[in-house]
């Protein structure tokens, strides 16, 4: 695969050529569930005229020519309607990236690492009621042209593996917990040495024994710590969805907030394109799939809010620069605007005292999903936590959930440690899914804890 | 395709598999999308996809790829036989036997005019009764998807499924502020003249548009919810997962061996659905789905295996596909409502996923707070915390009316007993 003939048509139009490879394998107490592999390969065109946008693919070879005149013959179909045109952004971007994985591994490599992960936590962990190991990998490549002069060839690679360990409780009730392991490029690229593996999952195990006795939470507005695994999510479900400026445009709070304090001066959030000092971060876009070069986007500055993410059509409407933010899954989907990199940025603090200064409080450490809403009322799941009595940690909680208004809780930010942690596990979900990485530190601030 | 199959299940045979099952699908889409109240986009997809799973010396592996290219399958093939070598044994490894099919079903043609004219009802009702609901995303599709499946075990099966597709996401916002996103999707066989009138469409923008001044519950209670169909899906999809796979194998399900016991209140009944508007004639697998009763007046009837975890754990195999009806009730709606004291109609629960024992805490979102009868405030930052399985056995009521989304089939459920903070 690489860059085709293209053909301008209509106002303005795109062409994408994208191959998706992904792997799947799947392993419970020793059975291999999944020895899955996909390979997607699929040309799209989408065209844009007085005001709408058409869309074409084809997972057969059927070039720019066709697909874009089906893509205009869409937009035109869609006159009947009204329509206005309004004139897009033009910067366009040229230039190939790609991510130099190492050698990825075999199908045979990873069966053996699936089998000998379970033996290891099988051999080691006598309470252990069941192992779930998994491997997933998948490579995007996109060569994306457009009528204003794209030329942008853009690679994104993961894989992950992702560990869950049952035991059962007193009452044999199944209590789990799970950790991942992941990262930008093959597994080649992952430490998924016995050694590295068997020190994660002593704490894993040492946490699941402590939660086989835990407690249920309070119920209500809480004062917790939120680990730096849990401040990706934070930034991305709480405020991150909220500033994507098509939500913003359907009723978004956020919309008339610009400007305003929303958080805590201790605050300082932003929506990375590819890089963090200096270093290409998990899901490095430079270019997005509307051929805009990409750009960070600071949402909130020292509690400010200042900007939103967007793709051309939303920048022209807002009368502002297009981010790059526009982003396919698949290669039969068309461009939305995705997040990227999304991360509160690190403070001073120390988590250590963050945690003593509390008298009554939670600290949160592990999650699984999350949503965002228009008010800016998030939540997530919190698979992990302990109380915190006297400014020590205490008994394990129940899984639970963190919610409430991010305003609120960001205004309520008194801490925010130095450290600041990287993660790229699963997939943010908004009509198609996408891979994204998030990243924070460690935050105290008080939000709604479900529980007892 | 159906020769296509046959061939490349040949071929499979030829390089040496022991058993084999190819699927090959060929989809068109045709899809209007709204944004921001406004027509923005009409797509054309066209797709094809093979899937094959191998299986050689109780050893299986699968792939798929979106070419059926002559060069793609043969290397699709050196690549399954490279791979299956790997994997471990497994007797439980099998493909299905002796289906034989064909099967038509739904709109078989797209009719671009009729989706023009869908969305054009939807932007007009929302502009004459309800202006300040904002359809943050809308998508109005028409999917006829051609599947041929064959197996090795003399399977032969082929389906054309067209199914109308509708999702609507918004949300509210006036002088008071914005409401909690809020949506509703389905799958008919037919779109209607008046969108609003299926889907519950009209109520769930009837509901937004009171929900852009909201308050919390106050202090906090043990109370009723009232779960409308959205809901209710979560609960399904929970005792689903705990039926399938993944807990059987792993021995961790709350329903191991619960088959025949009373796991529900006796008024739930819940059945399979296949003959729901765009329910696939028969699985991935290979298996044609029959109509099958899950839970039989709060009795556990059978569990959700797929033919491999049917065969590594030795239990009954029941075919299904997602989707699934629960029986109707004998309480309408409105009475249900007056029956609670103190509680919510909850419209979504925002949650992680319920801990495998069922535990949960969610935050409920376009809901209303139910105090001796009445339906009071929107509900704003309010959670309720329980536990699925106890919620199950916990239904004081189900809706006469139910609402049809396809696939699935939902009423509304009383439940008593969750604590709300």
């Amino acid at each position: 695969m690489s860059f085709g003939n293209f053909t301008p048509a209509g106002e303005y139009n795109e062409f994408r050529q994208h191959e998706l490879r992904k792997r799947k394998l799947a392993m419970v107490d020793g059975n291999l569930m999944a020895n899955d592999s996909s390979h997607l390969n699929g040309q799209s065109a989408r065209a844009y005229q007085n005001g709408y946008w058409g869309f074409a693919s084809a997972t057969q070879p059927t070039g720019s020519d066709t697909l874009g005149n089906i893509a205009l013959a869409n937009a035109k179909a869609m006159q009947l309607f009204g329509g206005q045109s309004r004139p897009l952004p033009e910067a366009a971007y040229q230039g190939e990236h790609g991510i130099a994985c190492k050698p990825g591994w075999s199908s045979e490599q990873l069966i053996e690492w699936l089998q000998s992960v379970t033996d290891l936590a099988r051999s080691r962990y006598d309470k252990v009621a069941s192992v779930t190991a998994v491997a997933l990998d998948e490579y995007h490549d996109k060569y994306v042209q457009n009528s204003l002069g794209a030329r942008a060839y853009n690679n994104i690679s993961r894989a992950m593996v992702y560990l869950l360990l049952t035991v059962k409780d007193k009452n044999d009730k199944p209590v789990e917990l799970g950790h991942f392991i992941s990262g930008k490029g093959s597994f080649g690229d992952l430490d998924l040495s016995m050694t590295a593996v068997e020190a994660q999952l002593d704490g894993l195990y040492e946490h699941l024994l402590a939660k086989r006795e835990a407690v249920h939470a309070k119920g209500g507005l809480q004062r917790v710590v939120m680990a730096s695994d849990l401040a990706g999510i934070l930034a991305h479900e709480a405020m991150g969805h909220p500033c994507e400026a098509d939500l913003v445009l359907g009723g978004a709070v956020t919309g008339d907030m610009r400007g305003q304090r929303i958080a805590s001066d201790l605050v300082t959030m932003v929506d990375f394109a590819h890089s963090y000092e200096g270093a290409e971060l998990t899901v490095p876009v430079y270019a997005d799939d509307e051929g805009t070069p990409a750009r960070d986007v600071t949402l909130i500055k020292d509690g400010m809010l200042t900007d939103f993410m967007h793709n051309r059509e939303t920048a022209a409407r807002f009368g502002n620069q297009a981010t790059g933010n526009a982003r396919a899954y698949a290669p039969d989907d068309e461009p939305l605007i995705r997040m990227r990199n999304t991360a509160i940025l690190p403070g001073t603090g120390k988590l250590d005292d963050m945690i003593a200064d509390v008298e009554d409080g939670y600290y949160l450490m592990k999650t699984s999903n999350g949503q965002a809403d228009t008010t800016t009322e998030f939540m997530f799941g919190v698979t992990l936590g302990y109380e915190i009595k006297n400014g020590k940690l205490g008994r394990s909680i129940k899984d639970t959930t963190l919610s409430g208004s991010a305003i609120k809780m960001l205004q309520s930010v008194d801490a925010v440690s130095e450290d600041m942690q990287w993660n790229s596990a699963g997939y943010c979900g908004k009509k198609q899914p996408m891979v994204v990485s998030m990243g924070g530190p460690a935050i105290r601030a008080k939000a709604q804890l479900g529980g007892e | 395709m159906l020769t296509q199959a046959k061939t490349i299940l040949s071929a499979l045979t030829r390089a040496g598999f022991d058993d084999a099952r190819v699927t090959i699908t060929e989809t068109d889409v045709n899809e209007l999308n709204i944004a921001h109240n406004h027509v923005s986009l009409m797509r054309t997809t066209q797709g094809q996809s093979l899937a094959v799973m191998a299986i050689q010396d109780c050893r299986r592996v699968t792939a798929s790829v979106s070419s059926l290219d002559d060069s793609v399958i043969e290397q699709v093939i050196a690549d399954l036989k490279r791979d299956v070598t790997t994997s471990p044994q497994d007797e439980a490894y099998a493909v299905a036997p002796n289906q034989m099919g064909s099967f038509e079903k739904g709109p078989q043609s797209v009719d671009r005019e009729a989706i023009a004219s869908s969305a054009k009802s939807l932007l007009e009702a929302r502009a004459e009764q309800y202006p300040t609901f904002q359809i943050e995303e809308c998508s109005i599709k028409h999917t006829l998807e051609r599947t041929t499946l064959v197996t090795t075990l003399d399977t032969e099966l082929t389906s054309s499924v067209g199914k109308h597709e509708v999702v609507i996401m918004g949300s509210s916002k006036d002088d008071h502020g914005s409401s909690s996103f809020t949506y509703t999707y389905g799958v008919l066989d037919a779109l209607p003249e008046r969108l609003t009138d299926v889907l519950d469409i009209d109520q769930m923008m009837a509901n937004s548009v009171q929900e852009t001044q909201t308050e919390m519950a106050g202090d906090k209670f043990t109370g009723d919810v009232v779960l409308t169909p959205m809901a209710v899906m979560d609960l399904i999809g929970w005792l689903t997962g705990q039926l399938g796979d993944g807990a059987l194998i792993s021995q961790t399900s709350v329903y191991q061996n619960a088959v025949g016991e009373v796991i529900s209140a006796p008024s739930l009944s819940i059945r399979n659905h296949p003959q729901g508007a765009g329910q696939a004639p028969f699985n991935s697998e290979g298996f044609i789905i029959d109509p099958v009763t899950l839970i039989d007046s709060g009795r556990l009837i059978c569990q959700l295996p797929s033919y491999y975890g049917s065969r590594k754990l030795g239990i009954a195999h029941t075919p299904v596909t997602d989707g699934c009806s629960i029986d109707a009730g004998d309480v309408s709606r409105a009475d249900m409502q007056r029956s609670v004291q103190r509680g919510a109609l909850v419209g979504r629960l925002s949650m992680g996923s319920p801990a495998p024992n069922g535990d949960f805490s969610g935050v409920i979102k376009n809901s209303f707070l139910l105090e001796n009868g009445e339906r009071t405030k929107a509900l704003s930052e309010t959670m309720i915390t329980g536990n699925v399985a106890q919620m199950l056995k916990d239904i004081e009521a189900i809706s006469s009316e139910v609402s049809d989304f396809g696939g699935y089939r939902l009423p509304w459920l009383k439940i008593g007993g969750l604590r709300f903070s």
